[in-house]
């Protein structure tokens, strides 16, 4: 047995590989989507596939990498070998989210014997499908949305693939790009691997298991004593959705399990509106851990007491042929569901709603200085709620994109050649008795050549909701002030045309409000 | 074994020449008896072929003529992209015209190479149909298409099989991105049964042989083709000549073709941009329309090979229709295929007479129906082409309802393996009796085809030319008499398409589809008057029509 400092060293370690993954990939990817907003995660797992340690990242990508680990774990079996490297990015191979988020993981070996995994997942500027940037609003089923890799050897035991590779490069329209950043994710996991194999040099693999194993009784201990913490009963919750239909989840907490129960919910969508399982348990993971445990990284044992109920062929546990590329706003109006069930049952944890959308913007067209394609994709900030104690922040990633950055504006420019003309907060009336919600952010593109918008965005038929009979919060816009006169607004379109001269206008919502305690 | 150096002769030469011959069409058989989708074991939507070690074409199986000249094409770029890299037992696969696979990416082409002694004497390959590929649309082809990407995985010549172990990664993600996985994997297991059994014969004679004999009788084969191209060549009047062609959607094809005693070059360059829809084509594409013009005007009965294309030479102009950049949208690069083949046959007609008729139906007639099978639940897509009539010759009538010249040896599904397979019902299958192509000696019938529709969630997509600009007549007889789709609803409306896109289709909608007669050949009022009143009896028209038309 090792003493308590050398598992922590260990803890430690494992923590300090995903970070220093995180910070690979980082430095190396070549779109800005990784490398400036951060729209990655990585993870280690144990040798089975239970999460050990995620470095930075979205939220929401976190308890996605465990998942990939187990279902390759689950096709491959015994041909796993030292030196293979493997690729998916279909929910319906352990892909989770959608076509664009690209899960590289790896098997670690020390000794002749699997130690852990590591992997990493990284969105692409583009993966084929029917619409530059990949993500189309038309599209009904996920054959349609781009090159779908149902796990897939990308190295053989230490050897490069070539025919993956062409593949891939070949079904992109940016191949350059999503082969720098698939080098990336490779190189940054190379980097975690030795580092794990480093620790197991100094300290032996029996030592590793023995701090993986702490590690996760520390993380479900955490997680057990928040829930003791938590008021106990069964919370129920309804809520309207922009498409008219609604939506309903129930929530019971007790001393051993917080149970969502979400087999209510309408059956999938024909559009690219749906989340697998997977996904659906990621968005309680985030929720659930916000409320038991906040402030270490994520591990198996931190979600040991959570449990989710779905129903298949639900929008929340949609069949294999399902259209996901929205699957995102889904998702987070599911966290916000559930985070508005329980906001008066926990007030000091829950504030008011949140802009609660991805807002997910393409702009796809080839650069008038470079000639050369680019494919912006970027989520959007905006206003977070108020407690009964402070505002609500302004111009925040919303809960699934948490430790994500905005593009700069010069980066921006520079890569796409386009012209950001402003880019400020928007705040919401002031009520002298309430705390406002924090502001949302108000941007303006403007082309300098032609190109297409594809924007997908909850446009809020109803304002994100403020604590009791506080005044509600905004909604989210996004209007083209054509060049040659008039103006459209758009919410979920794929391939709008754009001309040059034309001004794209985003206004992000500003949080929910509260009254003011006293 | 016989002794490399004695049996060099001419009858050793003929026999392994007719072996090769027989290992391509034994490669054809196999793929039909063994493949799943109907496009290719009923419709024959498929070819194979032999190459030297090269990648010049020594032999191909039957199949589709604008098929044969894409074989020889991958080939070349496999060993062009992999060099050193080839080894026993690998199996390449392509379908992207910018990765030799020239036509489009539901066509997926698979080759083998050969091995004796650690050499490479050859490659066998073979291409077919598949019904679905990913893309945008079920069935891949969607008229509304603008970029490769759109219609499907593009496989850019990768491994498929590497020394006999097949890459799972590569087969799992070709099935996975089709929306008929199974389909598609029992394709492509029979499209590799199909190169391996060629491959193993071609070995047995490399191995009887000798394998320098061997390559002496693909070499001296391909000599005599190259010969009797050049014989055949000197037979034709040697000259230039040239032809403008407005097109359906009212752009103009031109062409100028000079014909020497040792050349036949076929100058594209002068022609429009590229599309921004689906209806590209490759260079490679547009070169095997010229070589099928080509061996028609030379030697119409023997199977191709390298030789006989030698005299031939194609000038395109990059990023044009006729040779799309990348990533272009290609879906139905087969329309524009035929129309450029339907152009240089236009432009020789009138003074090669004896070997080209006046223009037939002249359009693929794609013909997509797919939805979700009512008796199985399963999705289905017919692909189809379409039957049409052919123009009439001097002192000969066309021919009704058969393939285009493009499609050749291609069957059309029966009635009732379409009713079981898709789920709908063939209403009507005729003779189009519309008036067209009448001349002295009259264009062949058209074809009529009703589909009644059996599911709620169908769809349409068609792509037809020769809608608006008809079949073009000889001497004096008249245009045939056009291509299109008309779909009746259910309710009674209806409409007429020459190109449509995933139209919904819901149970009791019927598709007609209606293609051209082929054009007539001479005066008809010079027509016999007997063949006029036999054609009344027959009611391939009314006497009333028969009056106007020909004064009978």
């Amino acid at each position: 047995m090792s003493d308590r400092f050398t598992v922590d060293v260990i803890a430690a370690g494992l923590d300090a590989a995903a970070v220093e993954m995180f910070d690979v990939l980082r430095k190396t990817a070549m779109s800005p989507i990784i490398y400036e907003v951060l729209d990655v995660g990585t993870g280690i797992t144990d040798a089975n596939g239970e999460l050990v340690s995620s470095g930075a990242g979205i939220p929401s990508f976190v308890g996605v990498l465990d998942k990939s680990i187990t279902t390759i774990i689950d096709k491959l079996g015994d041909t796993i070998c030292d030196g293979d490297i493997f690729l998916t990015n279909d929910p319906n191979y352990g892909g989770v989210t959608h076509l664009n988020d690209i899960v590289v993981a790896e098997p670690v070996y020390w000794q002749g014997n699997r130690i852990a995994w590591i992997a990493s997942i990284a969105h692409w500027g583009d993966v084929g499908g029917s619409t530059p940037g990949s993500m189309s609003t038309e599209s009904t089923d996920i054959v349609a949305e781009g090159l779908r890799l149902p796990i897939v050897r990308l190295f053989e035991k230490g050897k490069r693939n070539a025919a993956v590779f062409d593949i891939i490069s070949s079904n992109s329209r940016l191949p350059a790009f999503v082969l720098g950043d698939l080098w990336a994710q490779i190189s940054a996991g190379r980097r975690a691997s030795g580092i794990i194999q480093q620790l197991c040099d100094r300290y032996g693999a029996n030592a590793l298991q023995q701090a993986i194993a702490d590690a996760k009784d520390v993380g479900e201990q955490r997680a057990r004593a928040g829930l003791t913490s938590l008021p106990h009963g069964t919370f129920s919750i309804t809520e309207r959705q922009d498409d008219g239909t609604d939506w309903d989840a129930r929530i019971s907490i007790s001393d051993s399990c917080f149970c969502i129960d979400l087999q209510d919910a309408p059956e999938q969508t024909i559009g690219p509106y749906n989340t697998g399982r997977d996904g659906t348990v990621v968005a309680c993971q985030v929720f659930f851990k916000a409320l038991t445990d906040p402030d270490r990284f994520a591990n198996a044992g931190s979600f040991a007491p959570l449990k989710v109920m779905t129903r298949p062929g639900s929008i929340f546990h949609a069949g294999p042929a399902a259209a996901h590329a929205y699957y995102f706003e889904t998702r987070i109006k599911l966290i916000d569901m559930l985070w508005h069930c329980l906001a008066d049952v926990i007030p000091e944890r829950l504030p008011a709603g949140h802009f609660a959308t991805i807002f997910g913007t393409v702009i796809a067209g080839v650069h008038p200085d470079t000639g050369h394609r680019y494919a912006m994709v970027e989520p959007q900030m905006g206003g977070w709620g108020a407690t009964t104690t402070r505002a609500g922040q302004n111009a925040m990633f919303s809960t699934n994109h948490g430790d994500t950055f905005n593009c700069p504006v010069e980066i921006a420019e520079a890569r796409y050649g386009f012209e950001v003309l402003q880019k400020r907060l928007q705040f919401g009336p002031q009520v002298a008795t309430e705390n406002p919600g924090g502001a949302g952010l108000l941007q303006q593109y403007r082309m300098r050549n032609s190109g297409i918008l594809s924007p997908g965005y909850s446009p809020m038929q109803v304002p994100v909701w403020s604590k009791h009979d506080a005044a509600p919060g905004g909604t989210n816009q996004l209007r083209i002030q054509s060049a040659s006169g008039g103006s459209t607004t758009h919410h979920m379109a794929s391939g709008v045309r754009l001309e040059a001269g034309d001004v794209i206008e985003i206004q992000t919502a500003f949080g929910g409000s509260a009254h003011r305690e006293g | 074994m016989i002794n490399d150096s004695t049996s060099n002769d001419a009858i050793t030469v003929e026999i392994i020449q007719n072996s090769i011959q027989a290992a391509a069409d034994e490669m054809f058989a196999a793929m039909r008896k063994t493949a799943m989708s109907s496009i290719i074991y009923e419709v024959l939507d498929m070819g194979t072929g032999i190459t030297d070690a090269e990648g010049k074409i020594a032999s191909s199986g039957a199949g589709i003529p604008a098929f044969i000249g894409v074989l020889d094409k991958s080939i070349q770029f496999v060993v062009s992209k992999f060099g050193d890299d080839i080894h026993p037992g690998d199996v390449f696969i392509t379908n992207d015209p910018w990765h030799g696979g020239v036509t489009h990416l539901n066509d997926l082409v698979l080759a083998m190479p050969v091995f004796t002694d650690n050499q490479i004497i050859g490659w066998t390959a073979n291409i077919a149909h598949n019904s679905d590929v990913g893309g945008m649309a079920p069935g891949s082809l969607s008229g509304e298409a603008t970029e490769i990407f759109q219609e499907g995985l593009r496989l850019p010549a990768v491994k498929l099989i590497r020394e006999g172990v097949t890459d799972e990664s590569v087969m799992d993600i070709i099935t996975c991105n089709s929306r008929m996985p199974d389909f598609l994997l029992g394709d492509v297991w029979a499209a590799i049964a199909s190169v391996r059994i060629g491959a193993k014969r071609l070995e047995g004679l490399a191995q009887k042989y000798g394998s320098q004999t061997f390559k002496t009788a693909m070499d001296s084969f391909m000599d005599f083709g190259k010969q009797s191209a050049l014989a055949e060549l000197a037979k034709l009047p040697h000259d230039t000549f040239e032809l403008s062609e407005t097109q359906d959607d009212g752009r103009v094809y031109t062409v100028k073709i000079t014909i020497s005693s040792d050349a036949f070059i076929v100058d594209l360059t002068d022609n429009p941009d590229q599309d921004n829809g689906p209806t590209n084509t490759s260079r490679d594409g547009t070169i095997i329309c010229a070589q099928m013009v080509f061996k028609s005007l030379i030697d119409p009965e023997s199977p191709a090979n390298d030789g006989t294309f030698r005299p031939l030479k194609v000038l395109t102009r990059e990023g044009s229709v006729f040779h799309a950049k990348e990533p272009a949208a290609i879906g139905f690069y087969f329309e524009t295929e035929v129309r450029v083949y339907d152009l240089i046959w236009r432009c020789l007609a009138p003074h090669i007479p004896t070997r080209l008729p006046a223009g037939h139906f002249s359009s693929i007639c794609g013909t997509f129906v797919g939805g979700i099978h009512p008796d199985t639940g399963r999705q289905y897509t017919i692909i189809e082409p379409q039957l049409g009539g052919w123009g009439a010759w001097s002192g000969r009538d066309g021919n009704p309802c058969i393939f285009s010249g493009f499609h050749g040896e291609t069957y059309n599904t029966p009635a009732e393996i379409s009713e079981a397979r898709n789920g709908l019902y063939v209403d009507r299958m005729a003779l189009n009796t519309a008036p067209g192509g009448e001349g002295e000696f009259n264009g062949g019938r058209g074809l009529l085809l009703d589909y009644r529709i059996r599911t709620d969630s169908g769809f349409l997509t068609a792509g037809y030319t020769r809608s608006i600009v008809k079949p073009w007549p000889l001497d004096d007889g008249l245009e045939g008499s056009g291509n299109y789709v008309r779909v009746t609803k259910a309710d009674g409306s209806e409409e007429q398409y020459s190109f449509v896109s995933g139209l919904a289709l819901t149970t009791d909608d019927v598709v007609h589809v209606v293609t051209s007669s082929g054009a007539g050949h001479g005066d008809p009022k010079k027509r016999d008057r007997d063949a006029v009143r036999l054609d009344i009896k027959n009611e391939l028209m009314t006497a009333e029509h028969a009056k106007k038309v020909y004064g009978v």
